[in-house]
């Protein structure tokens, strides 16, 4: 007989409230039911009564954590509706606040990450770092998260002459940081035998899910909207696409790790080759017809599409956040795992439930035990602690060996 | 002021609840725990679980699917217990106000004793907010 | 390597006169009109197995007489992407249409909240239930509808004092 553990909607580990039903039997995940849809606002609605210009401060506060994605993906469906041209300077300022905000989201997953483990040295490190980041982005927009920086035609805000070697020094300070925690990551033995071949998502099942982002990179899918669909300063500038093999949680930890290293090539490379020139091109009026938005957030694409008729608002704007098509590869992720890597896998692909806009709830199901997800995080840590002893008992047997 | 009183204002116990909060305010809570702010000195903790919490931080304007779960954390908490509404959302419903799925602001269903007003709040307005509730105490 | 001009000849030669072809808003944003909605099976499962689309998402639209579904493919080629996005046109009232769940996995969460908004029903989805809706909401309030969304009335208008629109 197969038992029910509910978990959520508030629980420890996630800030936002979602709903899993895992089906077990013995220690092993058969089946997980979601339910989503608590933080569902009705956006999409609010959208038809705001101006083209209105929108993006709207949109911004879709998630806190990805908040420049999505005012990006919007102008640029305006951009292209309207048929404007950006100035070369606001392209390398998008550019420059983009990737910040890409470092600062892979940095928290890390925190997370290393915190439902049970590493929790890692996860204080890890945000003091991240502070370094929150310090460059409110000196270029005026705030830590909610940066109202871009607009239809350009950015609001300049960066000026006495802020580009304070940039600079703390891109020096932050980047042996960085190449630190990956050197921990790929050769601490307890994260390779915890991390490696959980919850792993095969090519086929994510080409089957559509899944996006770097949870598509893990599993070998060659996918990024800088790159296929470019646009702004992507072009100009020389970084690459991070793509593994193996589909697993230490693919997707890798894969973000090494992205860092791409973004802050971009910061430098954009703040060397800024020259002076104007900084927004205002467009003035938006013509009959529909568009589409597309843009790399940290967790995947963003996908806006406008449709508007003359006048000075959208009649239809449609939101798609990267996690929405992430979220559903769960079903077929988590099925065989242990029942404590059960909220590490669902945690893996960076969901965002703010983005998704979804909510449910269950409430029916009565079963032998209850499993909150406190206890599922005692669960993962009292295995992080087994797996740890096992390793030393091998090292210090080899070491007798050794010395005989 | 009896004993058990001056002990609960020494170090009091916090609990975090999303009632359909954009996340902001969540990670700037989280961010109070990091080296930088680090309020675990001054005996500050983020519990797990509401029935050992002393004060209840509210996050986001309130949802329709959010609104029963969070009455019923709000009967299972131990009383006397402050509530704190964070950001905004928390004062008013922010820019979700008219959004057809939202039921009004936090204050029309818990009786609220401190705003702390912000989009999002910084740690330090957050901390300031937290010390200046446990005056009502 | 795949252009956009080599796919919308492949689509006209297979499809001909049931569909027609109109271009967005630039180069790489093209609307294919389906004339009936019987053929969107077909048109997907061509674009997604035989020419190796990425499923992007679906959209829907109320119009008067009729619902827009929108199926958005796009085709990521490095440095020439390209979206394309079919139309089909759903006759109210009663609206219905065939689902396209079984061909790709990873369109069963919005058929179901396309249904949820609109009112659409997708015939043969394996589990057609709202997926956003609060359980304190009447099971037939469709909120994306042009009749509901003209007369709800929001919290600044109830301030004001109006009762009804």
């Amino acid at each position: 007989m197969a038992k029910i553990i509910p978990t959520g909607p508030f629980h420890p580990i996630l800030e936002e409230p979602e709903f899993f039903k895992f089906h077990v039997e013995g220690e092993t995940i058969t089946k997980i039911d979601m339910r989503i849809g608590y933080s569902h606002r009705g956006i999409e609605l609010l959208s038809e009564e705001k101006t083209w210009d209105q929108v993006p401060f709207l949109v911004e506060r879709i998630c806190g954590i990805c908040s420049f994605s999505h005012p990006y993906a919007y102008c640029l469906a305006v951009e292209a509706l309207a048929g404007a041209e950006v100035p070369e300077r606001a392209k390398y300022i998008r550019a420059i606040v983009a990737e910040l905000e890409r470092l600062h989201s892979h940095l928290l997953w890390m925190g997370l990450a290393g915190h439902f483990i049970g590493y929790n040295t890692v996860f204080m490190w890890v945000w003091k770092w991240r502070e370094i980041v929150l310090d460059a982005l409110e000196m270029t927009t005026g705030n830590r998260n909610h940066y109202a920086n871009v607009k239809p035609g350009g950015v609001r805000r300049d960066i000026e002459e006495y802020m580009i070697p304070q940039l600079q020094q703390w891109l020096d300070e932050l980047e042996p940081k960085l190449d630190m925690l990956i050197k921990v990551v790929m050769d601490d033995p307890v994260l390779h035998a915890r991390l490696k071949g959980v919850g792993v998502l095969t090519k086929e099942q994510a080409i089957d899910y559509c899944v996006l982002g770097p949870t598509a990179r893990a599993s070998g899918i060659d996918i990024d909207v800088r790159r296929d669909h470019p646009f702004d300063a992507y072009p100009l500038l020389d970084w690459k696409v991070v793509v593994l093999e193996a589909g697993d949680v230490f693919s997707k930890a890798a894969v973000r790790l090494l992205e860092n290293l791409e973004s802050m090539k971009i910061v430098r490379q954009s703040l060397k080759k800024m020259k002076p020139g104007p900084i927004v091109n205002e467009i003035k009026e938006v013509p009959e017809g529909e568009a589409i938005g597309l843009y790399e957030a940290p967790r995947g694409e963003t996908f806006h599409y406008i449709r508007s008729d003359g006048s000075n608002m959208p009649i239809r704007h449609k939101v798609r956040a990267p996690s929405y098509m992430n979220i559903l590869s769960n079903e077929v992720s988590c099925v065989g795992a242990d029942l404590s890597d059960g909220g590490l896998i669902t945690a893996a692909h960076d969901p965002c439930y703010s983005c998704t806009e979804r909510l449910s709830a269950v409430r029916d199901a009565l079963p032998d035990f209850v499993l909150d997800g406190k206890e599922l995080a005692k669960l993962s840590r009292e295995k992080t602690g087994r797996i740890s002893k096992e390793i030393q008992q091998e090292n210090s047997k080899i070491e007798k060996e050794l010395s005989k | 002021m009896s004993l058990f009183m001056k002990a609960l204002k020494k170090s009091p116990w916090v609990f975090h609840v999303n009632a359909a909060a954009c996340n902001n305010c969540d990670i700037e809570i989280l961010d109070c725990l990091t080296p930088r702010y680090d309020v675990e000195r001054f005996g500050i903790k983020l519990v797990g679980s509401v029935k050992h919490a002393d004060a209840l931080l509210v996050s986001g304007g309130v949802s329709a699917n959010i609104l029963p779960r969070v009455l019923e954390i709000y009967e299972q908490a131990p009383k006397p217990i402050l509530v704190i509404a964070i950001g905004s959302c928390g004062i008013s419903g922010g820019i979700f106000r008219d959004a057809y799925n939202m039921v009004g602001p936090i204050d029309n269903y818990l009786p609220v004793d401190v705003y702390i007003p912000g989009c999002p709040p910084r740690p330090e307005a957050l901390i300031a907010g937290v010390v200046k509730a446990l005056g009502k105490l | 390597m795949i252009t956009v001009k080599d796919t919308i000849k492949k689509l006209e030669a297979k499809f001909g006169s049931r569909i027609s072809v109109q271009k967005g808003a630039n180069e790489k944003q093209y609307f294919v009109l389906l004339k009936d909605k019987q053929d969107n099976r077909e048109i997907v499962k061509y674009l997604f197995k035989d020419l190796g689309a990425r499923f992007n998402i679906m959209t829907g639209i109320d119009g008067r007489d009729y619902v827009e579904v929108l199926y958005h493919l796009t085709f990521d080629i490095p440095g020439n992407g390209f979206i394309i996005t079919v139309k089909a046109l759903v006759e109210k009232p009663l609206p219905n249409i065939d689902t396209v769940s079984d061909i790709i996995t990873g369109a069963k969460w919005i058929e179901r909240e396309i249904y949820e908004l609109f009112n659409v029903k997708f015939k043969g989805h394996p589990e057609l239930i709202p997926l956003l809706r609060s359980d304190t909401r009447p099971a037939d309030y469709f909120p994306f509808q042009r009749e509901v969304k003209d007369t709800h009335i929001s919290i600044r208008e109830k301030e004001k004092g109006v009762k009804e629109k």
